[in-house]
């Protein structure tokens, strides 16, 4: 069961390189052909200052760095138990661009712990962690936020 | 040149977005566990899936997440994107064809920005809600 008192608890932050091959091996994998995510002049005349992040990019870059098992480390630590839990939603903020050749500092918090009645009886926690990329520049690029369900144990 | 995508006098409450649909294959699950490298068995590993109670593997939430944010930037844009949020509402298992869908629910203007929001849905060929979303962009003027 996930352990309250660890709210507002911040984790290490950690780098990431932007990598324009990662770029566009992420879009061929989600069958987008947009250019814009291969084809560095015309992401420029659009705006960026190389090929952009595809929306949901960042949010595979936890599976990656800083270590394959963040997440499930994350979770132990906030002592949720993995097997009754789900994850439940994901929201992006986009405040800046992002693209190939930033370097984003992600520092992670647990932002929240509500609970809930679960529909089975015993009591549901939703827990929330927020995820901000800072980029070199030292500007706040993107806020991600992730919704884990940890369901009720019913004995 | 911004992107070629929906402009604010182009876009009206109710318009509905080019909708995206696929039929979900192990091999799109292997191909995204690559790409985003979440490797957790369950999506990738049939006999470790059977082994726990499951029919088979079943994709990563975020894999549909990335099909429906596809369908969105098709639509208005990479850049022009200020949120994005998704609900997962069901597991996509191989061989359901998924169909992503979007719809605007508001027009607005807000400190200097030209604004929707959109509605967004990822469901099945039986209907079944997979993932229910909404999106917020900041949309060009017509050139």
């Amino acid at each position: 069961m996930v352990n309250e008192a660890i709210i507002g608890k911040e984790f290490p932050p950690f780098e990431f390189l932007v990598e324009r091959g990662k770029i566009k091996e992420f879009a061929r994998a989600l069958g987008d052909k947009n250019p814009i995510y291969t084809e560095v002049e015309l992401a420029k005349e659009a705006g960026f200052k190389s090929v952009p992040a595809p929306p949901t990019f960042t949010a595979s870059f936890l599976h990656q760095v800083p270590d394959e098992n963040f997440l499930l480390n994350l979770m132990a630590e906030m002592e949720i138990d993995v097997a009754r839990s789900v994850h439940g939603e994901s929201e992006f903020e986009y405040i800046k661009p992002v693209a190939a050749g930033d370097v984003l500092t992600v520092s992670m918090t647990v932002k929240d712990i509500t609970k809930k009645e679960g529909k089975r009886g015993g009591v549901m926690n939703l827990i929330t962690t927020e995820a901000t990329y800072t980029n070199q520049d030292g500007e706040v690029v993107q806020k991600d936020r992730m919704l884990f369900i940890e369901r009720a144990s019913v004995t | 040149m911004a992107e070629e995508k929906l402009s604010f006098e182009d876009a009206s409450e109710g318009n509905e977005a080019p909708e995206l649909s696929l039929e979900v294959t192990r091999t799109h699950i292997a191909k995204y566990a690559g790409a985003g490298g979440d490797f957790n068995p369950l999506h990738t590993d049939e006999a470790f899936a059977k082994a726990v109670g499951l029919p088979s593997v079943f994709a990563m939430g975020l894999m549909q997440g990335g099909y429906l944010a596809r369908m969105l930037t098709d639509w208005v844009g990479v850049g022009n994107l200020k949120r994005y949020k998704i609900r997962f509402t069901g597991q996509v298992w191989p061989g359901e064809t998924i169909t992503c869908k979007g719809r605007i629910t508001r027009k607005y203007e807000k400190d200097g920005e030209k604004l929707i929001d959109c509605e967004l849905a990822v469901v099945n060929q039986q209907g079944e809600s997979k993932i229910a979303g909404e999106a917020t962009a900041a949309l060009p003027s017509r050139r």
